[in-house]
C-alpha cells in the first residue's frame, strides 16, 4: 500500500468514527431528552396537569428535534472531503494537503505520494485529534449527553424523595419530616359516623374504611395526612367535588359529607392516585301499622251505630305518632261525588312498638244509604332528617247499602243478572218439551189443564217483548231490529198455538223466538231486564272505514339495553380479563361493581363484597371471581341433545 | 299474532267499572283505522290476578278513593317492570279529589314519583297527530271538576318507554261512549286512545 492510500484509509476510518460519534450522542441525547421530560411530567402533575399532559405528547416531536440537531451538528460527516476540511481546520499545519489528497485532484501518483508524505508528517508531529479515537468517541459522547443525564437522574431523584412536591404545595416551602409519601394522602384514612340524633345510636369509629355503611343522613367525617387539600379531590358518584378542610389541631385534612340516599362510591383522588370508598346507606324502614279492626271488608244496612277501630304500629327505630285516616264517599247514588276526610284518635308515641284503639260513631259522618267508609291506619317515625317516614295500613271498606234489591248483592258489581224472561222462556220451553212428552198417557182435561199456566206465562213474555219493540220504536220514530220483530212474531204465533193447546207447533215458534233474541242479546247486547251491558264494537263491520287523516311515525327500533345484572356480568368479565392490571385499578372496578349491585341488584353485593376483600388481603381471586360470576351468570345452563360438532348417533364417520 | 283484548282494571277500592262503553268505542276506532286484530269488546281482568299478565295494554278508573292491596300493588309493579301498558285515568277530572290524590299517592308508593309527558313525545304522534300534547276533553272546556285544562300527562317509564300513563283528563267521561253514538259527531273524539293503544303495542 501507497502512503497515500494508506492516507485516504485513514481518512475514511476518521470518517466512519465521526458518524459513530453522531448516532451515539443523539441517540443518547433523545432517550435523555424522554426520560427527562417523563420525569418532569410526573413531577408537574399533581401542580399542573395540563402542562404534565402536554409534556407526554411533545415526548416524540422532542425526541426528533434533538437526533436532528445533533445530525446536524456533525454534518461534516457527510463525505471524506467534508471529513478532510474539518481535520484541516483542527490542524492547521496540514496547509490543505489532505483535502488535495481527499478531492483527487492530485492524479500524478508521485505528486500524490509527497503530499501522503506531508500528511504523514504533520499527524507524526501533531497526530489527529483525540476525539477520534475510540476512547475518545466514548468520552465525546458522555460529555455531550452528561447534562441532560444529570438533570434527568435529579429530577428522578426529587420525584423520589418528594421534595419538589412539598416544595411546591407545602406553604413557606418546608418539606415536614416524616410525611407520607406525596400522592398518598388518601392512602391512609380515619374517621367517624356520626348516626342522626333521632337514633340516639353512638359514634361509629371508621379505621382507613374500604366501606361505609350507615343510615341514611348519618354524618362521615374522614382524615387524611398531608399539610394541604390542593390537588386532593373527593366526590360522590357523578355529584359535585366535596369540600375540604384543614383539620383543626393536627396535621392533614378533613372532609365531612352526609351519608346519601343510594350506595355510591366516594371517589378520592391526588394526582395520579385513586381510591373508591363505598358508602353503603341503610334507609330508616318505613313504620309497619296493621290494621286489626275492622278486620274484614263490610257492608252494613244502618248508618248509625259504633265503629270499633284498632291498629298495631310498629318501627325500626322509633314511634313518632298515629292515628286513624277515614275517608267517607258519598253520592255514588246521585252522582254527585263529594269526599270528607278526617283523623281520628291521633296520638304521639315514644316506642318503638305500640297499639292504637279507639271506637267512634257512625252519626258522626253523616251517613247516607249509598256511602262508604274507608279506613285505613297511618303511622309517623321519629326521622326527622330523611323522614318523617310514613307507614299506611291496608284500606277496609265499609259500605252502607241502599234500600234497593241490587244492594244485596256482593260488594263487587256483579256481571249482568240472568234476565228472568228470558230465562222464563228458556224454562217455558223446557216446560212444554216436558209436557209435550207426556202428552199421549195424559188424559184429555189433564193436559189442557197443565197447558193453561203455560199459555199466561206465554202471554206474559209476549207482552214483555211487545214492550221492547215499543221501547226500541219510541212511538213509531225508529226502525225497530228487525229480530225483535221476528221474535215478537214467534211469541205471537206461540201464544195463538198455546191457545188452542197445540204445545208441538208452539215449541216451534218459541224456539224461533228464543233464538232471535239470544240472538239479538249477542249482537246488541239487549238485556230484556232493561240493564245494559257494555257496548262492543262491530269490528268486521267497520273495519278500516276510518277517514281521518293519520300521522303514524315511523317506528325505530330501541336500543339493547342489558339488565344490571348482565351489565355486572359483562364488567366481572372485564375484570376477569385484566387480572394483570394494577391492584388500585381492580380495587376501583370492584368498588364501583359493588355499588351498583348495592343499588340495584342487593342479593350480588355479598359476592363482590367477597370478592374485594380477596384482593384487598391478597389472597387467590379464583373462588371469589367464582362465586360471583355464579351469582351474576347463574348456574350452567345443560342443553339436552346433541351439540353442534357432535356425530350423528350410528354415522360412522 | 295474539289478538288485542282490551282489558279494564277491577281494584279492590273504588268504582273500577265506571266507564262500562270505553273499550267498544276504542275498539271500534281500532277497527276502522288498523288491521291488528282485536276482540269486539273489552274483559275485565283483576289487577291483583295473574290473569293481568295476559293483557298488555289496561285501563283503569273510577271516582273512589284508590287504595291498593298490596297484592294489587306487587302485581302492578311487576306488570310494568315487565313491560305492560298501564292507563289510569281520573274520572273526577279533579286534582283535589279523592281519586287523584289517592291514585298518585299510591303510585308513589309503588313506583317513585310521576314525571311529566312532555307535548312532543311521540305518544301524541305515534298514530293520530296531536300537535298540542293530550287532546281536550269536553268536560274540560265546560268547566266541570276543577275547572282546569290538564295541558300535560303524567308518567312511569322504564328504558325510556311510557309503562304507566296517568291522566287528569277524565278520558273515562269523554270516551265512555257506546260506537253507535259515534255517527252524530263530526270528530271522533276517541282518536287519542288509539294513540295508547299503538304505542302500547309497537314500543
Amino acid at each position: 500500500m501507497t502512503t497515500a492510500s494508506h492516507d485516504l484509509a485513514i481518512l475514511r476510518k476518521t470518517r466512519r468514527g465521526l458518524l459513530l460519534r453522531a448516532a451515539m450522542i443523539s441517540l443518547l441525547s433523545a432517550a435523555g431528552v424522554v426520560w427527562l421530560m417523563l420525569t418532569l411530567s410526573a413531577l408537574l402533575r399533581p401542580l399542573l396537569p395540563s402542562i404534565a399532559e402536554w409534556l407526554n405528547l411533545l415526548l416524540l416531536p422532542a425526541a426528533a428535534a434533538v437526533v436532528g440537531v445533533v445530525l446536524w451538528r456533525h454534518r461534516h460527516a457527510r463525505s471524506s472531503l467534508r471529513v478532510a476540511l474539518w481535520l484541516e481546520e483542527q490542524i492547521p499545519e496540514l496547509g490543505y494537503s489532505l483535502v488535495t489528497l481527499a478531492d483527487g485532484s492530485a492524479r500524478d501518483s508521485s505528486y500524490a505520494e509527497k503530499i501522503a508524505q506531508r500528511v504523514q508528517s504533520v499527524r507524526s508531529r501533531a497526530g489527529w485529534p483525540a476525539a477520534l479515537s475510540l476512547p475518545g468517541v466514548g468520552w465525546h459522547v458522555l460529555r455531550a449527553v452528561a447534562p441532560l443525564a444529570f438533570a434527568a437522574v435529579l429530577a428522578q431523584i426529587l420525584l423520589a424523595t418528594g421534595w419538589t412536591y412539598n416544595w411546591a404545595f407545602v406553604s413557606g416551602g418546608a418539606a415536614v419530616p416524616g410525611q407520607r409519601a406525596p400522592g398518598n394522602r388518601i392512602a391512609v384514612l380515619q374517621g367517624e359516623l356520626t348516626p342522626p340524633a333521632y337514633t340516639g345510636w353512638p359514634t361509629e369509629v371508621l379505621d382507613n374504611p374500604e366501606r361505609i355503611g350507615g343510615l341514611v343522613g348519618s354524618q362521615v367525617s374522614l382524615r387524611g395526612e398531608g399539610e394541604d387539600t390542593r390537588g386532593i379531590e373527593a366526590r360522590i358518584g357523578d355529584g359535585d367535588p366535596l369540600r375540604l378542610d384543614a383539620a383543626p389541631q393536627r396535621s392533614g385534612w378533613v372532609l365531612g359529607f352526609a351519608m346519601p340516599a343510594l350506595p355510591s362510591g366516594l371517589l378520592l383522588t391526588d394526582g395520579d392516585n385513586r381510591r373508591v370508598i363505598v358508602l353503603e346507606p341503610r334507609p330508616d324502614e318505613a313504620p309497619q301499622v296493621r290494621l286489626t279492626l275492622p278486620e274484614v271488608d263490610a257492608e252494613r244496612r244502618e248508618t248509625t251505630g259504633e265503629l270499633e277501630l284498632a291498629a298495631s304500629l310498629r318501627d325500626d327505630i322509633g314511634l313518632a305518632a298515629g292515628w286513624f285516616e277515614v275517608l267517607v264517599a258519598r253520592g255514588p247514588e246521585s252522582g254527585d261525588y263529594g269526599f270528607s276526610e278526617e283523623r281520628l284518635f291521633q296520638r304521639p308515641f315514644d316506642t318503638a312498638e305500640a297499639e292504637l284503639r279507639g271506637t267512634t260513631e257512625l252519626g258522626n259522618f253523616n251517613l247516607n244509604p249509598g256511602d262508604q267508609i274507608l279506613v285505613r291506619a297511618v303511622v309517623q317515625d321519629v326521622n326527622d332528617v330523611t323522614g318523617p317516614g310514613i307507614g299506611y295500613s291496608e284500606t277496609r271498606t265499609i259500605r252502607f247499602l241502599r234500600d234497593i234489591p241490587e244492594a244485596d248483592v256482593e260488594i263487587n258489581p256483579a256481571p249482568p243478572p240472568i234476565d228472568e224472561s228470558l230465562m222464563s222462556l228458556r224454562m217455558l220451553i223446557r216446560d212444554t218439551e216436558r209436557l209435550e212428552a207426556r202428552r199421549p198417557e195424559l188424559e184429555r182435561a189433564v193436559f189442557l189443564a197443565e197447558v193453561a199456566p203455560l199459555l199466561m206465562h206465554t202471554g206474559n213474555i209476549r207482552v214483555k217483548v211487545q214492550g221492547f219493540v215499543d221501547e226500541a220504536s219510541v212511538g213509531g220514530s225508529f226502525n225497530v231490529p228487525e229480530l225483535l220483530l221476528f221474535a215478537l212474531d214467534e211469541m205471537w204465533e206461540a201464544n195463538r198455538q198455546m191457545t188452542i193447546a197445540e204445545t208441538d207447533d208452539a215449541l216451534v215458534h218459541m224456539r224461533n223466538a228464543y233464538d232471535a233474541l239470544m240472538t239479538l242479546f249477542n249482537l246488541t247486547r239487549y238485556f230484556l231486564r232493561g240493564e245494559m251491558l257494555p257496548a262492543h264494537a262491530e269490528v268486521d263491520e267497520v273495519r278500516m272505514t276510518g277517514e281521518e287523516p293519520v300521522h303514524a311515525t315511523v317506528r325505530s327500533q330501541r336500543e339493547r339495553e342489558d339488565s344490571v345484572r348482565q351489565q355486572l356480568a359483562a364488567q366481572l368479565a372485564v375484570l376477569s380479563g385484566n387480572l394483570d392490571a394494577t391492584a388500585e385499578w381492580l380495587d376501583e372496578h370492584v368498588a364501583l361493581m359493588q355499588v351498583a349491585a348495592l343499588r340495584d341488584l342487593p342479593e350480588a353485593a355479598a359476592a363482590l363484597e367477597g370478592l374485594s376483600r380477596a384482593l384487598r388481603q391478597g389472597e387467590s381471586l379464583g373462588p371469589a371471581l367464582a362465586e360471583a360470576r355464579a351469582v351474576l351468570e347463574g348456574p350452567a345452563q345443560v342443553e339436552v341433545g346433541l351439540s353442534g360438532w357432535a356425530p350423528l348417533p350410528g354415522r360412522s364417520e | 299474532m295474539k289478538r288485542f283484548i282490551f282489558a279494564t282494571a277491577k281494584y279492590e277500592s273504588g268504582d273500577w267499572e265506571s266507564a262500562p262503553n270505553l273499550p267498544a268505542a276504542l275498539l271500534d276506532l281500532m277497527a276502522k283505522y288498523t288491521t291488528i286484530d282485536c276482540a269486539p269488546a273489552g274483559v275485565i281482568v283483576e289487577l291483583g290476578s295473574e290473569e293481568l299478565f295476559e293483557y298488555p295494554f289496561v285501563w283503569l278508573t273510577g271516582h273512589f278513593p284508590v287504595r291498593f292491596t298490596e297484592r294489587e300493588r306487587a302485581n302492578l309493579r311487576r306488570y310494568v317492570d315487565r313491560g305492560g301498558f298501564f292507563v289510569i285515568d281520573d274520572h273526577n277530572h279533579d286534582i283535589e279529589g279523592a281519586f287523584h290524590l289517592s291514585v298518585v299517592e299510591e303510585i308513589n308508593r309503588t313506583f317513585g314519583p310521576l314525571e311529566t309527558v312532555p307535548n312532543d313525545h311521540e305518544i301524541y304522534t305515534c298514530f293520530f297527530e296531536f300537535e298540542d300534547g293530550p287532546p281536550t276533553t269536553s268536560h274540560e272546556l265546560n268547566g266541570w271538576g276543577d275547572q282546569l285544562i290538564h295541558e300535560e300527562l303524567f308518567a312511569i317509564t322504564r328504558n325510556g318507554r311510557i309503562c304507566l300513563l296517568y291522566s287528569n283528563k277524565d278520558y273515562s267521561s269523554e270516551w265512555d261512549l257506546r260506537p253507535d253514538t259515534k255517527r252524530f259527531m263530526s270528530l271522533d273524539p276517541t282518536r287519542f286512545g288509539l294513540n295508547l293503544i299503538v304505542y302500547a303495542l309497537t314500543r
